[in-house]
């Protein structure tokens, strides 16, 4: 009984200890939004298509970042242009859903998707929380500035052949008899 | 049997199977390449290595290669031992040298078998830093696209295309690591299967143009099992849908069906679902109208006391051809053949019912080890049977040659250095030559007469009841003994015809070659081709000829016709001989049209009702085995579409017709179809009723990797509608549902863990190659009469007479061009063969014609001017026409014509 | 008699002996022997007994492959026999010897293996680029031809054979016999499934035997000397005598008839080849052609027979061996030879077409100071998985063969060169 007595009149006195020292520590809330917080770059925040180096869209329309999505608010339909390069004919993340998982950026072989330090994207409207491509896509790079998939891949788009990427040897002829 | 024993646990398995087919069997997992199912183990990939010991002594043991190893009893395996496993991972490390960083933009990507088989072997680091190989691709046509850097020369592709399908324009160039998979140049592949190259490759060399156009991953695919409608074999397939338009058409197996293998008109004849001639809302003289509008309005049209007609179609299914006879009452209902063709159909099912000749299914045909095909060209009628016959003629050198030496059918290319260029006995008699030809031991091509009188003299060789054909040439009688030898000398006989040549003569001449050797307790099989997907279903369903409904128009006795699914021009021609443009020809405005078509016509006079495709409805086909097959809705619309039994029935509803009333599912309608109509009793059992639940639940459309549901239609509105209800399939147009293995008659896609590529397939099989677990989709409605007194034909029509300055021209069918549905995709539409007439060299000469010169046809009733196309296969005195090509619609051929150039 | 019937007639530097010449020196007799007084089983038999074991490289022996034929009037017809005188492997000239030196030995030769196992038809398949070889057995074929040797009833006797000489489109992988078989086909030519064998299997999926230009030019002997003589011309179990040669850098290089087994490497090198050139040293030999194994100083007294050799770790191949010299640099030996290799893969199956340029690059790698530690464990390894039983057929277990040895007995050659980023003989 009396132990009992004890140890709650010692808690209470740590207590108040504790919210007294809090007192002289350095303030925690900043005034936002005239304070901005400062976000890593690595933060999960809106989604954003970054575009390759040479300036032309980095996301080859793979549904990777679709599949990935485990609440699937990313549709998109891939589509060709004249030279055989992938690239989406349109592109959607409907943000009323997403729920900022980074999974999709994860999924990307190509770093198009790529979740940025940025919250500030509430709305009044749901309808307008659904981003189309030209919402998403930005004019740069990104967090992986040197990347360009088709300088990697086999296939051959507009301005690369066959056997143009890195570390390719030149087509072979089939039809040639020497060894 | 024989028990194996795989890392110690005991398997029953079949003796003298080759280890990696009973592995797989059995449900093991063994990584593979180069063998396939059908097209068996040749032992070059080396990627199915295991161990093999002697004896529980022996702890060394010996890698082999399980593709080329027979199953003995007692076997010791392991699939788990570390060498074997080193090996293989070696392998697939080797294959993976050259192959380019491309996964992202293959259209193999999600159903690849090399990612399964890299996945499964563990390999996952890349360990080379040399460079690698690469290779300049090639324009294969409309069907295909080429990627060779992806190759890993596993050559399953030539061997599918020239060993398997008896193509030509496709092989392997060079040799050691710069082997080429390709054509000598550039161009379109000749062969009519290309299509499966797809499949085959287990990579994305070869992939589907036409999807590419709209590409769609397979776990983004909303699919339903169906069944192809463009031509009367009823193969199976899986065609996927997203946003609302259908993506492509890959096979779907069914073992008795077409297995493995579709053709390309089949597989690439789906984008008239997304064609922009389709009818999407309900109309009223070319106005749009609400739906409820159009049926108050076709109601009236039809209700009782109205003199109403019903013209049916070959190409809708077995509820809607139905649904519209009870509307219009059985007497008024017409077939919506053209008069040769309903008679011809007519003897087709007759002679099935009930005389004593079997007939069979593809796969039986495929076993069949002595064939005569009598008046028709299957590779454009029908397809897939040719490539079924091109297996028959291996199994009698199989059995002859490549089985005395002990060599088992599955080491495919042991058994083709066998047997070599020998051929079991096939013979063609027909009109035309035809791509089938070169497997055949002997062709003759004669005039549909002597192609009749060919087939009845073979009877009377065979059996003594037969009557004897006279006044035979050397070369005919030749060919009949020989015929006549090699059916006897048979153990599965099987003889082919069918209404390709519009002669009942030849259709009766097949008829007697069965039953000859029926009636002497030889089990012969035999087939007609049907042309179009319900034929047979549409001839069992009965009914008048299409004359005859233009006949009683043009008598006035009629008030108002439905039309159903069916393009009249294409069967009585056009302007002024019926159809849709003339609506019956008599030019009479008092008559009512309701149309029921998910094709657009140019004049719209009368009420539209846009009808359901295979897949945006439900139904039952019935194919040319007498086989009634189910095919389910893959996809709802927003549109009025709904399939044509739907819009009948609401129709009688609103008649206030009692019966209809009852008939809300697809369950209903089949019920009643069974029920009022005898030989139709069995159709229930096509595929498990609506409220059928897998596991307590229903059978999900979508891959469990489905992506995009709450964002696909957010553009539209951001609340996620509720998904569409199914009442007529245990299925759902979700993700939720069972995410097992269901029935075969309803599984919507081969998917299995660790198998993206279609060749989960191998885990829905009881056996590989063999059949599906819960059965081979399908109901056989026709089956030999037991006992049946065979009474033979004796109409033997007189030799066939060549007369100077005429030709008889002789009908051809093309496999693009032919079909009315598959030419409005672009892809077969850019391959669809032009109107033309053919001619013979030597008679071109006479004339003083080339190919391509603009001729002169003088019919009967007609004159048309094509172009000439000087064919070689002709027989003498015949000139040939395409039939059902565009402006040649409508033709009665074979008929007299003279031919003049201009 | 001889002791060196293979050669006895062979003119270095001059034409060939003409069928009148071939005839005075007693040629032709075998075949007269053989059809008019010996039954085929006979021949059969004598050449089973006389231990006659297959030149071309594997050692198989002879008369056990005849045995599979099927005989009699049931078996298929028509028979093939078939000389493989795709002569293609590194370093062999054994069989041009022959074939220039004597043809008509060789057309005897076919003649008469041909009765025994009664074969309608044969064919010589000769490599592309023996311009002179072709010519001359032509003259010699059609000599036999006109003498009655070849076409229809030979001597009289009813036999009957079609010899054709076909000169290949030029493929190491020909000499394979069952891609031969499909070259000759017209198809690709890649080795076909066995079982079964071109005995039971062969071309156009009819009775076939395959044999070396040598194995066959030994047939008459055996027939016109008996098979205890034969037997007693080697100096091992197996009969008969070796054409073994010498290629590298040595003082007298060339090829010469002698003994089966009755020679050693050391032998060979220094009585026949007339040792090392000046001042070099024979740091290790491919016995039998490139692909085999590498012997070294410790196993030159090996003698050169088929078991010995084997025994010694190599195989004695073709019997003519390439000469490694202290100044030479086994990893350039070596990628060089996996090069060929690689190259005449057939491109059939997956270790052989991607495992051999893959080793082809390391090795390069490795000769041009870019190699790394890890290449030579990677290189251990492809040599396992490119061993017997893993390949389709024996082309990649014997291109492996010289790459192994050398790792093992050269091992610091190849470290040094990683070591020192350079090739230390250059």
């Amino acid at each position: 009984m009396l132990q009992t007595l004890l140890s709650t009149w010692l808690t209470t006195l740590r207590t108040m200890a504790q919210i007294l020292a809090h007192t002289f520590r350095r303030r925690v809330t900043v005034q936002y939004p005239e304070q901005k917080n400062y976000l890593a770059p690595r933060w999960r925040g809106r989604i954003i298509l970054s575009r390759d180096p040479d300036g032309q869209e980095r996301c080859v329309a793979c549904y990777l970042c679709a599949a990935a999505c485990p609440v699937d608010c990313i549709a998109l339909q891939a589509t060709e242009d004249s030279n055989g390069r992938r690239y989406p004919q349109f592109f959607r993340i409907n943000f009323s859903r997403c729920i900022f998982c980074g999974y999709c950026e994860d999924a990307c072989p190509t770093y198009a998707i790529q979740l940025t330090p940025d919250f500030e994207m509430a709305e009044y409207q749901r309808r307008n929380l659904v981003y189309e491509k030209e919402d998403l896509l930005i004019s740069g790079s990104g967090k992986y500035p040197n990347y360009n998939f088709y300088r990697v891949a086999g296939l051959a788009i507009g301005g690369k052949g066959k056997g143009e990427a890195e570390n390719e040897k030149p087509p072979e002829d089939a039809r040639t008899l020497l060894p | 049997m024989a028990t194996i024993h795989v890392d110690g646990k005991a398997y029953q398995t079949r003796d003298g199977e080759n280890l990696l087919d009973a592995c797989l069997s059995v449900g093991l997992n063994i990584p593979y390449f180069c063998w396939h199912p059908v097209l068996g183990s040749v032992g070059a990939c080396r990627q199915c290595a295991v161990k093999v010991f002697k004896d529980a002594e022996d702890k060394r043991g010996m890698i082999v290669m399980s593709c080329m190893t027979p199953v003995k009893d007692g076997m010791l395996v392991s699939i788990d031992d570390p060498d074997a496993r080193r090996f293989r991972a070696q392998i697939i490390e080797w294959l993976m040298l050259n192959h380019p960083h491309d996964c992202p933009v293959c259209d193999e990507g999600g159903e690849c078998h090399l990612q399964d088989m890299t996945a499964m072997t563990g390999h996952d680091y890349r360990r080379t830093r040399f460079p690698k190989r690469t290779h300049r691709n090639q324009d294969l046509g409309p069907f295909i696209n080429h990627e060779m850097n992806r190759c890993i020369q596993c050559y399953r592709c030539v061997r599918f295309y020239r060993d398997y399908a008896g193509g030509r324009d496709l092989d392997v160039f060079g040799v050691h690591d710069r082997v080429y998979f390709g054509r000598q140049a550039d161009g379109a592949l000749e062969s009519e299967f290309s299509g499966n190259l797809v499949e085959v490759c287990p990579t994305g060399v070869f992939t589907d143009k036409t999807l590419k156009q709209h590409y769609t991953r397979k776990w983004d695919l909303q699919m339903a099992p169906s069944v192809c409608v463009h031509c009367g074999l009823g193969c199976n397939t899986t065609p996927g849908e997203r946003y609302g338009t259908l993506r492509r058409i890959v096979n779907r197996y069914n073992p008795e069906v077409n297995r493995y293998f579709l053709c390309d008109r089949g597989r690439f004849g789906y984008e008239f679902v997304n064609s922009e001639h389709r009818l999407r809302r309900t109309l009223v003289d070319n106005e749009p109208v609400e739906r409820s509008e159009a049926i108050r309005r076709v109601a009236d049209m039809v209700k009782a006391g109205k003199r109403v007609i019903g013209i049916g179609s070959p190409r809708a299914s077995l509820e809607s051809n139905f649904a519209l006879r009870q509307l219009v009452g059985p007497d008024r209902f017409y077939q919506g053949f053209g008069e040769d063709e309903r008679r011809l159909m007519a003897k087709i099912v007759d002679i099935l019912r009930n005389g004593p000749a079997r007939t069979p299914s593809l796969a039986d045909m495929e076993k069949a080890d002595a064939v005569l095909v009598l008046g028709e060209d299957l590779t454009n009628s029908a397809p897939r049977m040719a490539l079924a016959l091109r297996q028959a003629v291996r199994n009698k050198p199989m059995k002859e040659i490549a089985a005395k030496v002990g060599i088992p059918e599955w080491s495919d290319a042991a058994a083709r250095t066998a047997i070599q260029d020998a051929k079991g006995p096939l013979f063609i008699v027909a009109p035309t030559g035809g791509k089938l030809d070169d497997a055949a031991m002997a062709t003759l091509r004669c005039a549909p007469n002597d192609a009749a009188r060919v087939g009845f003299a073979v009877a009377h060789a065979l059996n003594e009841k037969v009557p004897a054909v006279e006044g035979l040439g050397e070369e005919q009688r030749a060919l009949v003994e020989a015929i006549a030898q090699a059916l006897r000398e048979a153990k599965r006989p099987l003889v082919v015809s069918g209404p390709s040549c519009n002669s009942e003569d030849v259709v009766e001449a097949a008829a007697n070659v069965a039953w000859a050797l029926c009636e002497q307790g030889k089990p012969c099989e035999l087939s007609y081709v049907a042309h179009e997907c319900n034929s047979i279903g549409l001839a069992l369903l009965g009914g008048g000829a299409l004359e005859e409904a233009t006949a009683a128009i043009d008598a006035g006795q009629v008030e108002a016709v439905v039309i159903l699914e069916n393009d009249l021009r294409r069967r009585v021609g056009q302007d002024g001989r019926g159809g849709r443009s003339g609506h019956g020809g008599s030019g009479n405005d008092s008559i009512a049209f309701v149309l029921l078509d998910c094709l657009a016509g140019e004049e719209k006079r009368g009420v539209y009702l846009p009808a359901a495709t295979f897949a945006e409805g439900d139904g039952i086909l019935i194919n040319n085995e007498g086989r009634a097959q189910r095919f389910v809705q893959v996809f709802t619309t927003d549109d009025d579409i709904q399939e044509s039994w739907r819009w009948l029935v609401d129709v009688m509803v609103a008649c206030g017709r009692s019966e209809a009333a009852a008939w809300r599912t697809h369950d209903d309608i089949v019920a009643a179809i069974a029920q009022s109509i005898d030989v139709f009793g069995p159709i229930p059992r096509t595929a498990p009723s609506a409220d059928y639940r897998f596991a307590g639940q229903r059978i999900p459309r979508e891959p469990h990797r489905y992506s995009g549901r709450t964002a696909m239609r957010a553009h539209v509105n951001v609340s996620e509608p509720k998904p569409p209800e199914d009442v007529d399939a245990p299925m759902t147009f979700t993700m939720e549902g069972a995410q097992t293995k269901p029935d075969a008659e309803l599984t919507p896609f081969f998917w299995s863990p660790g198998w993206n590529s279609i060749q989960a397939l191998n885990k829905f099989q009881e056996e590989i190659g063999g059949p599906l677990r819960g059965g081979s989709p399908g109901v056989r409605l026709i089956e030999p009469r037991e006992n049946a007194t065979v009474c033979f034909f004796d109409r033997i029509p007189p030799a066939f007479q060549t007369r100077a300055g005429e030709w008889l021209i002789v009908p051809t069918r093309h496999i693009f061009g032919s079909e009315e549905l598959s030419v409005l995709s672009p892809a077969i539409a850019e391959l669809k063969t032009r109107s033309h007439v053919g001619m013979r060299p030597e008679d071109a000469e006479t004339l003083g014609l080339k190919e391509g010169d603009e001729v002169r046809v003088e019919l009967a009733e007609d004159q048309v001017s094509l172009r000439l196309q000087i064919r070689p296969d002709l027989p003498r005195g015949c000139a040939s026409m395409p039939q059902f090509l565009q402006h040649l619609a409508g033709l009665t051929l074979p008929q007299w014509a003279k031919i003049k150039g201009k | 008699m001889t002791t060196t019937p293979l050669t006895q007639n062979i003119r270095p530097g001059r034409e060939p002996l003409s069928l009148k010449e071939y005839e005075a020196a007693g040629g032709y007799q075998a075949l007269r022997k053989a059809i008019k007084e010996l039954s085929p089983t006979d021949v059969q038999t004598m050449v089973k007994d006389a231990r006659l074991l297959g030149r071309g490289g594997a050692g198989f022996p002879t008369g056990l492959k005849w045995s599979f034929v099927p005989m009699g009037p049931d078996a298929p017809r028509p028979k093939y026999l078939l000389c493989n005188a795709d002569e293609m492997e590194p370093g062999t000239f054994k069989d041009r010897l022959l074939i220039e030196g004597d043809p008509h030995q060789l057309v005897e030769g076919m003649i008469v293996a041909s009765y025994a196992i009664q074969a309608d038809v044969a064919f010589i398949f000769l490599r592309a680029q023996y311009d002179r070889g072709a010519e001359r057995l032509r003259r010699a074929i059609a000599e036999a031809y006109s003498a009655g040797y070849l076409g229809k009833n030979i001597l009289g006797t009813g036999f009957c054979l079609e010899l054709q000489m076909h000169e290949s489109a030029g493929r190491y992988i020909c000499g394979e016999e069952t891609a031969l078989l499909n070259s000759l086909e017209g198809r690709r030519a890649i080795p076909r499934t066995k079982p079964p064998f071109p005995p039971v299997v062969g071309l156009w999926g009819k009775p076939t035997v395959v044999q070396n230009v040598e194995t066959i030019c030994n047939v008459p002997h055996i027939v016109n000397g008996g098979v205890s003589w034969y037997r007693a011309l080697s100096r091992c179990e197996d009969g008969g005598t070796k054409i073994y040669g010498v290629s590298g850098k040595v003082n007298r290089p060339g090829a010469w008839e002698l003994p089966l087994g009755g020679v050693t490497v050391r032998q060979l090198i220094e009585e026949r080849a007339g040792g090392m050139r000046d001042g070099l040293k024979c740091r290790g030999v491919l016995p039998g052609g490139a692909s085999t194994d590498f012997l070294v100083e410790q196993h030159f007294d090996t003698p050169m027979d088929f078991k010995s050799v084997a025994k010694a770790g190599s195989r004695l191949g073709t019997g003519t061996m390439i000469v490694l010299d202290d100044q030479t640099c086994p990893v350039g030996m070596v990628l060089n030879l996996t090069h060929f290799f690689a190259t005449e893969s057939c491109g059939w199956c997956t270790p052989c077409r991607e495992g051999l340029p893959y080793m082809e690059n390391m090795l390069r790698a490795i000769e041009e100071g870019r190699g790394e530690e890890r290449d030579l464990a990677a290189l251990e390894e492809h040599c396992r998985w490119l061993g017997p039983g893993m390949t389709f057929c024996p082309l990649a277990p014997g291109a492996v063969e010289p790459v192994q040895s050398a790792l093992k007995y050269f091992r610091d050659d190849f470290e040094r060169h990683v070591r020192e980023k350079r090739c230390p003989w250059r």
